[in-house]
């Protein structure tokens, strides 16, 4: 089935591409009016409830693509095991890094005028509602698709 | 907060999106080319490992959603 989940992983790099672009030309065109509009055209609730069932969703097709994996050869383990290690470790690392910039931005008595990421995401949903839903909707089932609690343990 | 430093500051939550999942991908499709296990099922067996970390994160997670578009 690697032809399949193959053109699958390119389809949603592209997808995160045309977002990541999308973003960044509304960005370069964002008003101060757009980024206080009082009355942001999808709820935040709406945005967070699509996030869940799209973090399902995520796992649901991870779940799909190994359980069609058990006959691939696990060559090179130690490689992969060191790399996704050494990513997740990265991963906490910038994690860290990205909440004592939040935690400095709100914070707000620095002498670099830091704001915080919040502020940035508010901003993005009053003035664009329907790509800020996208984009979460995007970065949720990615993280439903690589992470997930594990409530049971299944013999992988 | 001004126009110029909130597009700027967008811009670069963007980008951090976009280069972390990138090469994330980028490594989820080299797995499936070479025929190895992919990013979810090694990261999988990491939370099976360390359940209370797997925990934390996805608990950080919602968290952060709720934080950004409850509160605002």
């Amino acid at each position: 089935m690697k032809s399949l989940r193959v053109p699958l992983l390119i389809a949603l790099g592209l997808l995160v591409i045309y977002l990541g672009v999308r973003v960044g030309f509304a960005a370069r065109d964002l008003t101060q009016a757009a980024c206080s509009n009082p009355k942001p055209s999808v709820p935040g609730w709406s945005i967070l409830l699509a996030s869940v069932v799209f973090f399902v969703v995520g796992h649901y097709t991870a779940g799909q693509r190994d359980e069609t994996h058990g006959l691939a050869p696990a060559r090179h383990w130690w490689t992969g095991a060191l790399a996704v290690h050494t990513a997740l470790a990265l991963f906490f690392f910038l994690g860290v890094c990205a909440l004592i910039y939040e935690t400095l931005g709100v914070w707000g008595q620095t002498p670099w005028n830091l704001q915080p990421i919040t502020d940035y995401v508010r901003c993005a949903r009053k003035a664009d509602a329907t790509t800020t839903l996208l984009v979460a909707v995007t970065v949720s089932f990615f993280a439903g698709h690589w992470l997930w609690f594990p409530a049971r343990r299944s013999g992988r | 907060m001004s126009t110029g430093s909130a597009g700027a500051g967008i811009m670069w939550v963007v980008i951090a999106l976009v280069v972390g999942f990138g090469i994330t991908i980028g490594t989820d499709i080299y797995f499936e080319w070479k025929g190895m296990e992919s990013v979810s099922t090694r990261i999988q067996r990491w939370a099976r490992r360390y359940p209370l970390y797997a925990g934390g994160m996805v608990f950080g997670f919602g968290a952060i959603l709720a934080h950004f578009f409850l509160n605002g």
